[in-house]
């Protein structure tokens, strides 16, 4: 656990460019004392790797998304960005609705 | 507001239209559970679409406007695509199943003797639906109607179409 633990932990941290501990803490939802313990040789368990694992997977998401939203904005017409908007936007009213 | 109102904000609109009702009775006639319901009645409360009179809702009269700009042409087609899509989501969703809900797309090349036929079909399709529509029962529930889409489109122009950014 010890090699991967420490390959997830700095693979998070340089995704985030060098984050402070709490901001870590707030995102994964863990304590920040044991955030620190972890960062300092403590063994993580198998939770806390998943957590690590299924935010950095989020990460990559959203950048993934900003790209797109990039290139989008670049090569597209107001008219189709205006069409992907009201698409955002309806999405998130059945989110607000389904409380997804 | 920018977007158009989705399925289920239309059809709360569609039940209070022919008259207002509570959350319970709303819920039975859109089907949708009671808590969904009241989450998209406190949404369209917010867009001051409706009232709510002591737990009974009704459209706000002092706010057509609104609504009409909710009906424009955009925000047709808007609502046509959704029941589109909707209408092929649920039958892929429903292979398999006894209530198979049917829907046919199919691309042929017609004669224009042909097209006459079908144009003929068509005609009589569409008085029979109007003809059903008229005898509505307006105690029906809202979520009990059929969706029935027919129709045609040019191949061609929806190739063209599909090339718009």
């Amino acid at each position: 656990m010890t090699q991967l633990q420490n390959e997830v932990l700095s693979e998070y941290v340089k995704m985030l460019g060098n984050p402070p501990l709490r901001v870590i803490s707030e995102n994964t939802g863990i304590n920040m004392s044991r955030i620190f313990r972890l960062y300092n040789g403590s063994e993580m368990s198998l939770k806390e790797y998943q957590v690590f694992k299924n935010e950095m997977m989020r990460i990559k998401e959203i950048s993934s998304l900003d790209d797109l939203i990039e290139r989008c904005l670049y090569k597209l017409s107001k008219d189709k960005l205006s069409k992907i908007v009201v698409d955002l936007e309806r999405s998130l009213v059945v989110s607000s609705v389904v409380g997804g | 507001m920018n977007r158009s109102l989705t399925l289920f904000e239309r059809a709360i609109l569609e039940s209070l239209v022919r008259s207002d009702k509570t959350l319970d009775q709303l819920s039975i006639d859109i089907d949708l559970d009671v808590s969904v319901v009241e989450r998209i009645l406190n949404l369209m409360l917010e867009l001051n679409f409706i009232s709510d009179l002591g737990g009974v809702f009704g459209i706000r009269g002092d706010n057509f406007d609104e609504i009409r700009k909710v009906s424009g042409k955009a925000q047709v087609i808007q609502e046509f695509s959704d029941l589109l899509t909707g209408a092929v989501v649920s039958h892929f969703d429903s292979f398999g199943n006894d209530d198979v809900q049917r829907l046919s797309v199919k691309k042929v090349s017609m004669t224009s003797g042909e097209i006459r036929i079908y144009n003929a079909f068509l005609t009589r399709l569409e008085e029979f639906i109007d003809g059903v529509e008229k005898r509505n029962n307006r105690n029906s529930k809202v979520a009990d109607q059929q969706l029935v889409f027919f129709g045609n489109s040019n191949y061609s122009s929806l190739i063209k179409g599909s090339l718009s950014i």
